[in-house]
Parts: structure tokens; sequence; C-alpha cells
């Protein structure tokens, strides 16, 4: 198990604990730490509990436990809500001079730290989260200097005094700490010369986006999707590119659309209820054989449901939203540095097949900022393919014995070329109607059925030419299987650890292919036991499986709106292992 | 050279372009207004200097949203309502092409009202025609926004209890910068605000009265016609919003009565586009964004530097 140690900061939404727990994080990142973050948080703007969570360790991390070593507590709630995760060897901060009289449970260790007197000799109250990190360097033997970096870089553009004063506030805080208290809890963070970048998945979503040549993107505020938007936004335009926030997702989706027949690199990113209103477009995207990229980071649903909670309830809905039949890719990305390279085969499949690609997402990795060493994102492998895109000179090798552009020419692997407009000879309709090579609207039966044939041969040439590889974990022999699909697999990653220390011989099938996906017929038959993972009530991958695998399977199903975390999977599947397969 | 060869390109344009081979005949009713917007859209192109290959027709659901089955450009026959968002991010994607949107009452001022707003509002660069014949003609003959109050159709049998949708006035609120009323039994005149909607640098709105006389048989064919600029009836300044607004009310209260008046409404020259305030801005390369991928020195650009704020 990684020697990993495990630090918070709660308070009330509005405290800046987002970005205090980011600066932590970076400092960490800095001194060659590995990190992995999760947040805790109510969807309102002030009052309600906020924590920033993060887990770190010299080796690679990747999913939370249940053991919290360092709090620092701005509310008592801070204390209540972590109570269970705290333990002997525990260290509480907090302001023991605010009104509040904390209620520190047997064990921890209180450290009472004046927080905001000591901003206030450094400069000003507004730094008292500062003081605080000042004191959590003292008490795990982690150099201040490294929080000096993080400092610089979160407020360089303000200004060095600024930046002076919360070195300040940094330091009084450790200071304090060393003055005041003789700990020994055992920390001592140690640090490595590695140099990690950190970042979550919405960023890597958004990175993946400029990298593939994104270049225009419209969509409407939702948590979790947003940040994507942001992302892009002041960033896209240094490459060419465009933002628009649009009036709603009906329209979002349109001018993605609009984008994309006017020739560039198109996407929209929203959540849930905001797939629901883009779902009466997918249709016309496939029919019109358009290239786009729509991505669902999902939250907690149906309806408004849990807002700012993780959950994998859209599945179905992305393989099967929408009237008719709707030829479609699904791509599920499984981490983070993978929502990096999924967006850019999103991309590339989009515009080699005209098709709807749907990059499914989850909250979890949305918010979760992660360390990775920077060639986990190598450019050099980037790798662009506008499929058959025509220009001037392509054009001629698509016209009919008339010169009239075949936009929907029926071909051996289904794929039609694309001419954009202003492309001299390439002027040609298209429709959501049924349609003929020409994007004449038809209702002859062998018209509709070669068009019906040649977009489904779409996907069926995708099926045999592209990979769809699953990712494996663990012993590949293991009598025990698990599948899972998006953002658990770090989760399941680490949990093989606890199991094979308790000596359960595990496989982990990771699929960040939805459609087409795997076919682990074989996999599946070659275990004993199979357990399907999901954050959802009703098991949406695990009937997929079953369906084609003709199959039962066992499920684990979690939906309470938090992620899952590594020894609580480990916990699951022992239980689930002792009992009866379903019938 | 730019990767858009027909754009721009200089040489006599003939009517006859416009006119498909796949399908020359529309299928509208006999006696449609619908080939008013035809004939006069086919006119007014070639006076303004564009090749069929330049433009980029995109229409909605509706007797109407064949219009660009019949005229030979590249075109874009979306769904029900959603016309304008499609036009105006192609227009941002290559703000190069011509872009016009097209479709029926029931689809702009209904199902599409939300969008025709906002791209009102934004002021984007695009000439917007509604096919206005005060009923659904498609899905025979039901109830549109601009019905008039008392109208009897099949869902509404003791006549529609709703005041019609005031579209020009709408348009002016939202935020238009060029809003016209035509009819279909004037080509010359539809022709000739087409020309002004085309040149026009922002959204322009023209309301085209079209007959359907298949399901709309109480709506007159939107004769006799008054020209408001050419009548002396009328005097009004097109640049003063306030004059605007009230000519475009009268204009919308005596329609129902059997009074047809047709014109410029409102043309505002300076306000600029939503290209034009994000190019200002930096937010809109001057280059079109669908031009960068054949730039040879664009090399993708992979973004090395990308990774550089995450450290
Ligand atoms: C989402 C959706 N709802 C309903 C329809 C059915 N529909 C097609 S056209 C139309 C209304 C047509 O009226 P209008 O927009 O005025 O066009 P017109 O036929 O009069 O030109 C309706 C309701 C549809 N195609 N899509
Ligand atoms: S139903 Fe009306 S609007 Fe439609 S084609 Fe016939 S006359 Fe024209
Ligand atoms: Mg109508």
């Amino acid at each position: 198990m990684a020697e990993d140690l495990n630090w918070a900061v709660g308070g009330e939404a509005g405290d800046g604990i987002d970005s205090t727990g980011k600066i932590f994080a970076q400092a960490l990142a800095r001194a060659g730490r590995h990190v992995f973050t999760s947040k805790d948080f109510a969807s309102r703007i002030r009052g309600g509990y906020t924590a920033y969570k993060i887990r770190t360790a010299v080796e690679d991390v990747q999913s939370v436990v249940d053991r919290l070593d360092i709090l620092v507590a701005l509310t008592q709630r801070t204390i209540d809500e972590n109570v269970d995760e705290l333990h002997d060897g525990s260290a509480i901060i907090y302001d023991g001079e605010r009104s509040w009289e904390a209620d520190i449970p047997d064990g921890a260790t209180a450290v009472d730290v004046p927080l905001k007197s000591l901003a206030e000799e450094a400069g000003g109250a507004i730094m008292r989260n500062i003081v605080a990190l000042g004191a959590a360097c003292e008490i795990t033997g982690f150099d201040v200097e490294y929080l000096d970096e993080a400092l610089e870089k979160r407020f360089g553009g303000k200004g060095s005094k600024i930046v002076q004063n919360n070195k300040a506030a940094a330091r009084a805080g450790q200071e304090y700490v060393q003055a005041n208290y003789d700990l020994d809890l055992g920390y001592d963070l140690e640090v490595t010369d590695e140099d990690y970048v950190l970042l979550n998945g919405n960023e890597a979503i958004g990175m993946g986006a400029l990298a593939a040549g994104c270049r225009f993107y419209a969509g409407y505020p939702i948590t979790p999707a947003t940040s994507i938007m942001e992302y892009l936004t002041g960033r896209i335009e240094e490459y060419g590119g465009h933002v628009v926030q649009a009036e709603d997702e009906l329209s979002a989706i349109n001018m993605a659309l609009g984008a994309a027949r006017g020739g560039a690199r198109s996407m929209t990113a929203t959540s849930g209820a905001g797939v629901d209103l883009m779902t009466e477009t997918f249709g016309l995207v496939a029919t019109s054989e358009t290239p786009l990229v729509i991505t669902d980071v999902q939250r907690s649903g149906p309806s408004t449901g849990m807002p700012t909670k993780q959950e994998q309830g859209d599945l179905n809905m992305a393989l099967y939203a929408g009237h008719g039949e709707v030829p479609r890719f699904v791509v599920a990305p499984t981490t983070i540095t993978e929502c990096f390279w999924k967006t850019i085969k999103a991309f590339n499949l989009a515009e080699k097949y005209n098709t709807p690609v749907f990059l499914v997402s989850d909250l979890a990795m949305s918010v979760t900022e992660q360390t990775f060493p920077p060639e986990a994102f190598d450019m050099d492998d980037v790798e662009i393919d506008r499929g058959k895109l025509v220009d001037d000179d392509g054009v001629d090798e698509w016209l009919d014995s008339q010169g009239r552009f075949r936009a929907h020419a029926v071909t051996d692997d289904g794929v039609s070329p694309r001419a954009k407009p202003g492309t001299v000879d390439g002027a040609h309709m298209s429709t959501g109607l049924e349609h003929d090579e020409l994007g004449r609207r038809t209702e002859a039966q062998d018209e509709r059925v070669r068009q019906v044939d040649k977009r489904n041969r779409k996907v069926e040439t995708a099926k045999n030419t592209e990979e769809w590889e699953y990712r494996d974990f663990g012993d590949p022999d293991a009598d025990n299987l698990v599948i899972s699909w998006g953002s658990n697999e770090g989760a399941l990653v680490e949990a093989l650890e606890y199991l094979e220390d308790d000596g359960i011989d595990v496989r982990v099938i990771s699929v960040p292919y939805i459609f087409p996906r795997p076919d682990l017929t074989e996999e599946i038959e070659a275990a004993e036991e199979t357990i399907v993972v999901e954050c959802n009530a009703t098991g949406q991958f695990a009937d997929v499986i079953e369906h084609d695998t003709l199959t039962r399977v066992k499920r684990i199903n979690k939906y309470t709106g938090v992620r899952f975390k590594a020894d609580e999977l480990a916990e699951e599947i022992t239980d689930q292992l002792s009992e009866e397969v379903p019938a | 050279m730019s990767a858009f060869n027909a754009i721009g390109e200089e040489r006599e344009i003939d009517r006859d372009e416009y006119t498909p081979g796949v399908e020359p005949q529309p299928t509208w009713c006999p006696g449609c207004g619908d080939f008013g917007v035809l004939k006069s859209l086919k006119q007014a192109l070639p006076e303004v200097g564009k090749t069929p290959e330049e433009v980029l027709t995109v229409t909605g659901i509706g007797c109407s949203g064949k219009l660009n089955s019949y005229l030979d450009t590249y075109g874009f026959h979306t769904i029900h309502g959603r016309s304008l968002p499609v036009a105006r991010a192609a227009k941002l994607a290559n703000p190069e092409l011509e872009v016009i949107a097209a479709g029926g009452d029931g689809d702009g001022y209904g199902i599409g009202c939300n969008h025709f707003i906002h791209s009102a509002r934004e002021n984007h660069d695009m000439t917007y025609i509604v096919f206005n014949n005060e009923i659904f003609g498609l899905t025979k003959g039901q109830t549109s926004p601009t019905s008039p109050k008392g109208h009897k159709s099949k869902t509404q049998p003791s006549g529609s209890a709703k005041t019609p949708l005031r579209p020009l006035s709408l348009s002016l609120n939202a935020g238009a910068s060029y809003v016209a009323r035509t009819a279909a039994v004037n080509p010359n005149q539809a022709k000739e605000i087409i020309k002004e909607a085309i040149e026009h640098d922002g959204f322009a709105h023209i309301d085209f009265l079209t007959q359907c006389p298949t399901w709309n048989k109480d709506a007159r064919q939107y004769v006799p016609y008054i020209d408001v600029q050419d009548s002396d009836d009328y005097d009004f300044d097109v640049s003063d919003r306030a004059e605007a607004a009230e000519m475009m009310r009268e204009t919308e209260d005596v329609l129902n009565e059997g009074t047809v008046l047709t014109g410029r409404y409102y043309v505002e020259e300076d306000r600029p586009s939503y290209g034009q305030e994000k190019k200002a801005v930096g937010e809109l390369p001057d280059q079109p964004l669908a031009e960068r991928y054949f730039d040879d020195d664009a090399e993708w650009e992979r973004s090395y530097d990308l990774l550089e704020r995450h450290t």
C-alpha cells in the first residue's frame, strides 16, 4: 500500500476552501509527490459544508480512502462530517479564538492556531487559510518553501506584495506550531525530484479538444460540465477558435452542429439535464452525417437530482437516446489521462465516420485533481484524422455523371465524403429527412434501405478496423473477474492491493468503450465469478454485459452521490464473492 | 490560398445557376406564397454577386423548410425550430459564407422563438426569412403563433382566443438591426428587401407574408398591399427606434383588418455584429475558424504549451 497522507480543509462554501486545497495540492506536486484530490460540496454559494481532500504519496495514488490524517477545520461541522475518518494519529488544525468551541473527537490531536490573528498580522484576515497551510506543513514535516512556489503561481498575477504577505502568513502558521506544540505524530513527507502536472478530468477533456484541433465549442452552463467551457474560454482563441455561450442546450448542440457543417472541428458538453434537451438533435447529426463530439459529464439524476453529486446513471441515455435508430459511438474515459486521449479519439472517430460521438465522463473525474508525469500527455503522440473531408481537388471523385456532389454516396465502408460550404463544385443538400446519395429527400423503399444500411455499415467498419480494447489489471488468470466502466478504475486498481493482502485474486477489466464495446464473453466464461461495478442503482452496464454474453453477473452499485473508495470496494468485492450467483 | 475557393469568386452569375438539376419543380400547392420567396431569392442572389457555392441556406421544418431543396446552394434542412443556431454558427465558422436561414411562422415564432430572440439580440450577421402564412401549413392548418384572434382551425374550433404574436415589434425589441416585411405577391419589393438584408452587416429579419391558399383561406392573398416607403400616408424614419416601433405596431394591428403594410421598418447601420464585437475583444480570430486547418503553418498547433499551466 502506498505510504500515503490524507489531508483535508473544510468549512463553509465561500470560505475559499477550493483554492486553499488546490494551493496545497500544487505544493505537493511541486515537491514531486503524487496527489489525488476529491471534493465534498453542497450546491450553494454560501452556507453549506464544503471540503477539499488530498491523498498524497510518493507512489501513484488513484483513489480516496476512508481515513483522514490532517484536517484543517474552519467550522465545527467540518469536524462532525469527518468524525468517522479521524483516528488516533489525526491532527485537527482550528482557530480557538473563533466563536465556536471546537469539539475534538477522542484520540485526535487538537492543534489550536490563532489563524485569523496571525493572518491579520501578516497583512489581512483573508489569509487565514494560508496560515493553516503553514501549520499543516509543520505538522507533516513538509518544507514550507514548496508552498511558496504554489503561492507564487496562485498570486503572482496580483503583485509581489500579495505574494510576500501570503508567504509570511504561511510562515506565521508554521512557526506558531513549532513554538507552541511538541508534536510527534510520525508524519514526515518525503519529497522527490519528479516534476508532475496537476489537472482534473474536465481540464484534460478541454486540453484534449484543443490538441485534437477543436476550434468551436458551444455550451450552456451546467454543473459539472461548465469547467470544460471555462477551460476553453480564453485559451481556444490562441489557437484560432471560438467559444459560444448559447441561450440553451437546444441551441448549444445546434450551434456546434452548424460550426461542424461550416468545416470546424466542433464540440458541445453538458450534463444529464442538458443531454435531455440536446437529444432532439442527435438524429439530425447522424442522418446529415455530420461529425460532432457531444460530452456528458454525468451527475446524479433524474431531474435536477443531486447536481453536485457523483453518478453514472446516463449510460442508457448515451446508448439509446433519440427516436429512431441513431448510429453513434459512445466512449467513456476511465482516468484523467484517458479523458485527454479519448477526447482526441472521439474527434477522430467523428470525422472518420461522419457521425455523433458521445464522450461520457462523470462528476467525480471532473473535480478530481491528480498528478501525472508530463509524458502522459505527449503532444507528439496526438494524431489527427479528418476522414473523407474533400477540398476543391478532391470533390471531382465524388461527382455523379451530371456533376452533382454525392454527399451521401453509398460506399463499401459506408463512409461518404464531406465538402464544406465554399468548396467549388461541392454544393449539395443535406437533411434530417431520409434522402438519397445527393441529399434529396426520398421515401423510396430501396433508397431508404440503402441509406440505413450505409450508415450502419460505418459502425461495422469502425468495429472491424478501430481498436476497442479494454484495460486489464490484476491477475489475468484469476477466477474472480471485476468489470467496470468510467471513473471507477482507479479505486478498483487500488482495491486490488487490499484484496491481494487478503489472498484474494482478482482480475479487473476497465472498459472505456461503451459502443462499440469489446466482447467479454471469453473473459467471463474463463472466470468463475463476475462482478460489475458502477455508480448507479440499476446496473445499466451490468445489463449490457448480460445481454452481450448471455451470462448472469453480480453487481456492485453505489448511488449515494459519492464515488467508490478503494478500501470500501475491496470489502464489497470480498462480500459479493462469498454470495450465491444470481439465478 | 483560401481553402474555400468558391468564396469571393468574381464572375457573371446566372439566375438559372440557382435552379437545381436535382429537383427543379417545387411541390408546393398551386398559388402558394412560398413560390414568391424562392423567386425573389433567385433574383436577389446573383444581383448581390453571390455564386451558389458561397451561399449556405439553412431551413427549418414546414412547407417553408423545403426552400433549399429548390435552390441550388449549400443547403441544410434542419429540424423544427432550429435553423437559427445552426446557421449562425456556420457563419462563425466561416464568416465569408453568405448565410441565410429560413422557416415558417410556427418554426421561427413558436418552437424556435427563443433562438429568434437571441439571434436578434446578439446581432449575428445573417439573413433570416420567416415565411409567415399565419398557419401551420405542413401539418394541415393548425393555429400558429401569428394566426389572428378568432381564427378557427381544427385545433381551435371556437376560434383562437389568443392575440397573435407581433413579429416586427418582437424583432425590434429583441435587437435585430434590420427589420422588414414583404409579401409574396410583391416579388420586386421582396427582391430589393432580400438584397438589402443580405448586404446588411448584422441580423436582418424579413417577415415574409406568404399566403397559404390550402389551409388559410381566411387570410387574403395579402392584396392590396401598401409599401410604407412609397405611400404618402406614412412618414417615419427607419433609423429611429421609436418611430419604427410605432409603425410596426400599426402594421401589426391593421393586418388582421385587411390592410397589408409592407416595407423597411428598422435599419440600424452602425451596430456591430456578434462577429465584429467578438473580433474587437480578441475572442474571435480574423481568420475563419474552418480555414485554420488548411494553413500549412498551423501544423495542427499541437499545443505543446498547453501543459504549462498545469505545472
Ligand atoms: C419537434 C417537432 N414537433 C412537431 C413537428 C410537426 N410539425 C412539422 S412542421 C410544423 C409546423 C409548420 O408550421 P410553420 O412553421 O408555420 O411552417 P409552414 O408549413 O406553415 O411553412 C409542425 C408542428 C415536427 N416536425 N417536429
Ligand atoms: S399547404 Fe399552404 S403553405 Fe404548404 S405548400 Fe400548400 S399552400 Fe403552401
Ligand atoms: Mg406557417
